[in-house]
Formats: C-alpha cells, sequence, structure tokens
C-alpha cells in the first residue's frame, strides 16, 4: 500500500489530444495542461433502489456512471488559444477554447503520480466544456475551470 | 528599494506646495533616544520598504504565482498645542501620493495618529500589492 502524494516530487499530468496514441504523455504530441489549480476525477454512478415487502431494509444496483474531470487552471496563452502552429496535435494547435467551442472530441490521460514509470492513470475520451475564464482587479490572473464530459467508460493504465 | 525612492521623488515635489512642511530623504532613524520625525517637527520622513512575498496561486506543476506586499511608512509630527494650519491637507497630499507608484494590483495608503505628550505624530501606511 502506498498513498499518492503530489507534493513529494511528482505531480498530477492532464494530456489532452487528437487521438489515444497522442495522449500518451511520452509521445509528446498532445496538450500538457499547465497550471492546475486542482483536478477532480468524477466517477458518479447513479443508483437504482427498490423495496420488498419481505425486507426491513431497501435494495440498491448501481446504474451507468456519469464520467467527468474538473479542473482549474491560469490561463495560459498557448493552451487556451493554441499554438497555432500546422502539424501540432489539433488540441495543441487550437487549444482549449477552440476545441470546446468546435465540439471536438479529445482523449485524455489523467496522470495520478507524475509520469514516470508505474505511475497510474486514467485514459478516455470526451468533450471539454464549463469554461468560464475570469479576473478581477483583486486577482487579475485569467483562472478558468474546465470539464471534460468522459463519452464512456475510463479505462485504467500503469505507465 | 525602488518604491521609497519614487514614492520619495513624488512626496518632495508634493510637500514643496506646502510652505509649513518638509521632507527629508533620511531613514526615521533615532538619534540621542529620539526618532527623527519627531526631533524634527514639521519634516516628513519615509522609512524603508518592506516586502512580503507569498504565493497567490499555487499550481500542480509548480508554475506558482506570487503576490508582493510592499509596506513603506512615513512620519510627520507636529506640535499639539500649535497645530499647523497646513496640516490636514498635507495628509491627504501624502496619502494620495500613493498613486505614484504603477503599475500594481492595489495601493493602500493608512493614516493613523498617535499623541506622545504635547506632539502629534501622523504615521501613514502604504501598501501596494503587485503579481
Amino acid at each position: 500500500m502506498a498513498t499518492i502524494n503530489v507534493s513529494a516530487g511528482n505531480e498530477a499530468v492532464l494530456v489532452l489530444a487528437q487521438s489515444s496514441a497522442n495522449a500518451n504523455f511520452t509521445a509528446n504530441a498532445g496538450l500538457v495542461v499547465p497550471s492546475m489549480q486542482d483536478i477532480t476525477i468524477n466517477n458518479s454512478t447513479g443508483v437504482f433502489r427498490w423495496k420488498t415487502l419481505d425486507s426491513t431494509a431497501e435494495n440498491a444496483a448501481t446504474t451507468p456512471a456519469t464520467n467527468q474531470l474538473s479542473l482549474n487552471v491560469v490561463v495560459d496563452t498557448a493552451a487556451f488559444f493554441g499554438t497555432g502552429t500546422a502539424g501540432d496535435d489539433d488540441v495543441k494547435e487550437k487549444g482549449l477554447f477552440t476545441v470546446s467551442k468546435e465540439k471536438t472530441a479529445v482523449y485524455f490521460r489523467a496522470y495520478f503520480d507524475g509520469t514516470n514509470s508505474n505511475s497510474k492513470y486514467l485514459s478516455g475520451v470526451g468533450y471539454i466544456s464549463g469554461l468560464a475564464p475570469t479576473v478581477n482587479p483583486d486577482a487579475p490572473l485569467w483562472v478558468t475551470p474546465v470539464t471534460i464530459e468522459v463519452d464512456g467508460d475510463y479505462t485504467v493504465g500503469t505507465v | 528599494m525602488a518604491y521609497r525612492d519614487t514614492l520619495l521623488a513624488k512626496l518632495q515635489t508634493v510637500i514643496a506646495s506646502y510652505s509649513q512642511f518638509s521632507v527629508s530623504s533620511e531613514l526615521p532613524f533615532v538619534a540621542g533616544g529620539t526618532p527623527l520625525h519627531i526631533k524634527n517637527m514639521k519634516t516628513v520622513y519615509l522609512d524603508e520598504q518592506q516586502d512580503e512575498i507569498s504565493g497567490f496561486i499555487i499550481t500542480l506543476d509548480k508554475r506558482d504565482i506570487d503576490q508582493t506586499v510592499t509596506t513603506i511608512r512615513a512620519y510627520v509630527a507636529v506640535d499639539a498645542k500649535n497645530k499647523p494650519s497646513q496640516t490636514d491637507s498635507m495628509l491627504s497630499a501624502i496619502q494620495a501620493a500613493r498613486t505614484v507608484i504603477a503599475p500594481v494590483v492595489g495601493a493602500d495608503a493608512t493614516l493613523t495618529t498617535e499623541i506622545q505628550d504635547d506632539i502629534i505624530v501622523y504615521s501613514v501606511e502604504y501598501r501596494f500589492l503587485t503579481i
């Protein structure tokens, strides 16, 4: 047993890309989301409950899960608006905003403990939504929430 | 010490229009057991600036963004029995001088008053926030 401590050198890493292969960090192709303040990975199953006359307690069964990644990031120009470099991975080239606007599916890998060997990750495909960049005089840096609505299931992997 | 220099230059310009007051470029150190601003009343002294740097936004990939709070205090003392007529407007001008420091996220100037025997000591604390 071991805890996963992101303050101990490695960190949570999220890679977004146009393909599953590019979402692999070692491919060095996808967009490594910079300046993440936090990330939450949701795997929220629904629950169907029913009661029977011969039981003193409810029965339950889970229904398909709603999968979602939510994070907050400091807006980085290249990550948010894209590099604009033809030949880059589409997500990297177009940036978070355009990919969200165009409703393009993105492949993701969320590494729990850095990208070194034996680190666990969850991968899948989804759609970027929930962008809401905000700034104010007291906090003069643009920050935005980002949500990735996962289409289908997560896959657990190990680097 | 750039902020102090800029602020001192601004105060020297502003206070020049108040004939009852002056500005010293010296620090308000203690001479013979008495702070200079008490020894030389009606003279404005500007202390050294203090910088406090702390994390403003902490990120998972260590691209942290810091904020710096710079504090500078100005002192001026007057005779409580014979308060100069220009005192109030001069103090307002000292507080307004904070706008000379730019660009900053926030610039505050807080005036506090203390009476020591027959001397009124005004201190203005400037706080500048940069990110």
